[in-house]
């Protein structure tokens, strides 16, 4: 149980040279796609995925992924700052501040914060990783299938119900993607289910199809419409004025405590199945807001405003890699993306990860530790590098993402008819952000749902067809009380605010849209 | 049935009328199709075998929730939408609506005036979709994914190259580009750039197609 033990073998093997290049490279390609306006770290990470396919190294793959989702996180919040369009919910709340930051000569201050502030809080919740994974894994093998059913549940219905506006809208979206998740060969019986006949969809709908086409086949058909209404223009960057790190000396008197504030909001909320980023973020947001000496600042360009939301979204991360890899449950978008890209590998997180692979998971997480140093050496001198990627022609851009998606389906699938699904699914995809519907569910729900069938089906196999099971055992039946408290909660707000007389405002805000 | 609800929309609000979610109820009316053509379709082949371990279970519980959503939806669409308090909605607009900050950026750039958070506002208070007010443009997503069929369905005579160059260049022009020659420098390198990066470097096997490659 010597966890700094198992972390220094981790450092052992991440600060060899190959590892080191090859978590360099990932921070790299992570921020240069993540700098693309409009694609946040889940599709990053799916359009990335085909360029691991040929590597048999999982423990380098794993460590670029980190390297990959750091720097994704890092570009979103710089095309946040500079060009006022987030890539994911979970830089909406950067961007307020930060776009008006600035848009009033203060760019440098905004993107050092962020950088700064996000490393700060990569750091710390990166320890706290180090120490609660190991002894959360060790809870995780009391864990039953009918436990598992229930957290699969959690997971999805509050990702639905709490991120989002509308809870028939989201709820649709995660019927969506339990039907897509359906589609193929049924596990324990083999029986084809929704294949209409054909042999293609006998082995089911990947994931990375999923991903790939609602994020980004239906994202760019979303532009396509809407030509012309997007920003295109980069803020400038002002000169250097000094100060270190680009902050001033009140700079950094005014930012340390929001790193600090959003590390602590964001992890326990990343861990917690809650959807990821998006929540922290905005709670981060709203609570920097309420406590600010100047709340006449904010909404025109208060550091607080970036400095605390970029700390609690890294936060978040780290934090939402707990669940991920003691249970192999995927409380985000992203997360679900990780997870695909584990089975590609044929890692399956859980439990026995520690037991099984300890080597991989603790260079994946000495990996997060030099992850955040690459990032914070690599994006503040690089920056004018990164402005020149965001002032990339929108045409070029979408065109060639088009043509990078279509290049990611086909070589994961080999397949022309899984490419056209990944069409198919991007004008499904396209029809939903236009009519507001969230697409962080669809994924969530083709990924989990298996995995609950899978789960209730051997939970009833195991009590001989007996659903009791489900509310004598405690564990499962609190968990699936937190469901139902989950789908309650989004009303709260709202009849609190009636009571007190005024609209829900604030709780608004944290409902993020799409992620 | 539309024109009734139209006035009466109207009537609520007299001064800006919500404009019918036509596009809404059509969405409803398809994902309801939809939804009841796949539970008859696993109800059909589920043939009787209801067992709540069986394979089929699932399907069905989930093409009801499909089915019983999709109507919550269309029945929320031709529902009236309930009457906007216009001091509470700008106040919480202006407040802390990510949709304020382009406002109130559009007060001094005028050119960044951005449509769909103008239309966004009044979905802040009423709880049915309205089709965004803002100009959508039908034929570049059309036209988008008419080339995106055609690249698909070259690719494999034509080759990799050939049709995501081409692909490429029709793409940039759809979106708003034109500048030929830029294009074209871009997409030719970049297809080229791309088939030996992964054929080569990372052994993935891409269609070669009709050029000698």
């Amino acid at each position: 149980m010597n966890i700094f033990g198992d972390l220094l073998g981790g450092f052992g093997t991440v600060l060899e040279p190959q590892y080191l290049l090859y978590a360099a490279i990932g921070v790299t390609l992570g921020t240069f796609v993540g700098v693309l306006p409009g694609i946040g770290p889940a599709l990053t990470i799916a359009l990335l995925l085909p360029v691991t396919f040929s590597l048999d190294d999982p423990i380098g793959t794993f460590i670029m992924f980190a390297g990959i989702y750091y720097g994704a996180m890092y570009g979103g919040s710089t095309t946040s700052i500079l060009l006022n369009t987030p890539g994911e919910s979970a830089s909406v709340a950067t961007a307020i501040e930060g776009y008006q930051m600035a848009r009033r000569g203060r760019a440098r201050a905004a993107l050092a914060t962020a950088a700064i502030g996000s490393f700060v809080a990569g750091t710390i919740s990166t320890l706290l990783l180090t120490l609660f994974a190991k002894p959360v894994a060790a809870l995780a093998v009391e864990f039953r299938a009918a436990d598992y059913f229930a957290l699969a549940l959690l997971a999805m219905v509050a990702v639905t119900a709490l991120v989002g506006r509308s809870l028939v809208r989201g709820l649709i979206s995660l019927v969506l993607g339990l039907f897509l998740g359906l589609v193929g060969l049924d596990e324990l019986t083999g029986q084809a289910r929704f294949s209409f006949g054909t042999l293609e969809l006998l082995d089911g709908i990947d994931v990375v199809v999923i991903i790939v086409g609602l994020f980004a086949i239906g994202e760019t058909l979303y532009v396509a419409s809407r030509l012309g209404q997007l920003p295109d223009r980069v803020t400038p960057l002002e000169p250097v004025k000094g100060g270190f790190g680009w902050l001033s000396r009140q700079d950094w008197a005014r930012s340390w405590r929001p790193w600090l504030r959003g590390t602590a909001v964001g992890f326990p909320f990343g861990a917690l199945p809650s959807g990821g980023a998006d929540i922290p973020t905005f709670l981060s947001y709203t609570y920097e807001r309420h406590r600010a000496k100047n709340k006449a600042e904010f909404g025109k360009g208060a550091i607080e405003g970036v400095a605390g939301p970029e700390a609690a979204n890294n936060a978040a991360f780290s934090g939402v890699l707990v669940p991920l890899l003691t249970l192999g449950i995927p409380t985000s978008a992203t997360a679900a993306v990780m997870l695909a890209a584990f089975q590609i590998f044929n890692v399956q997180p859980g439990p026995q990860l520690f037991d099984k692979s300890p080597e991989l998971v603790w260079a994946l997480i000495a990996s997060l530790y030099v992850g955040n140093v690459l990032l914070l050496l690599l994006n503040l001198p690089l920056i004018r590098l990164w402005v020149k990627v965001l002032q990339i022609p929108r045409p070029i851009l979408f065109a060639g993402i088009l043509v990078f998606a279509t290049l990611g389906v086909y070589a994961a699938t080999n397949s022309v008819i899984q490419v056209l699904i990944a069409y198919g699914i991007g004008v499904l995809g396209f029809f939903m952000r236009h009519f507001e519907f969230p697409i962080a569910p669809v994924i969530l729900g083709a990924i989990l749902g298996p995995m609950m069938e899978l789960q209730f089906r051997r939970t009833l196999v195991l009590s001989n067809g007996d659903l009791s099971v489900f509310v004598t055992r405690p564990l499962t039946a609190v968990l699936l009380g937190l469901v139902v408290v989950a789908l309650l909660v989004p009303f709260l707000p709202r009849i609190v605010a009636r009571l007190r007389g005024r609209p829900a405002t604030a709780q608004r805000l944290a409902f993020g849209e799409d992620d | 049935m539309p024109t009734e609800s139209q006035t009466r929309t109207g009537a609520v609000e007299p001064a800006a009328p919500v404009p019918a979610p036509r596009g809404a109820r059509i969405l409803g009316t398809v994902l309801l199709a939809g939804g009841l053509f796949l539970l008859w379709t696993a109800y059909r082949a589920a043939d009787g075998d209801y067992s709540i371990s069986g394979p089929w279970l699932a399907p069905l519980v989930v093409t009801t929730g499909w089915v019983v959503l999709a109507a919550w939806y269309l029945v929320t669409q031709f529902r009236t939408p309930p009457r906007p308090e216009p001091a509470v909605a700008t106040e919480s607009a202006a407040t802390t609506e990510p949709a304020a900050t382009t406002e109130s950026a559009a007060l001094t750039e005028p050119d960044a005036t951005t449509e769909p958070d103008a239309a966004a506002e009044p979905n802040a208070t009423t709880e049915p979709d309205d089709e965004p007010v803002a100009a959508v443009r039908w034929l570049p997503p059309a036209l988008l994914s008419a080339a995106l069929l055609g690249y698909v369905l070259l690719l494999d005579p034509a080759g990799f190259v050939l049709a995501s160059a081409v692909f490429f260049v029709a793409c940039a022009r759809i979106l708003g580009s034109r500048q030929w020659i830029r294009d074209v420098a871009v997409a030719v390198p970049l297809a080229f750039a791309i088939y030996y990066g992964f054929t080569q470097g990372l052994d993935i096997t891409l269609p070669a197609g009709v050029l000698p490659l």
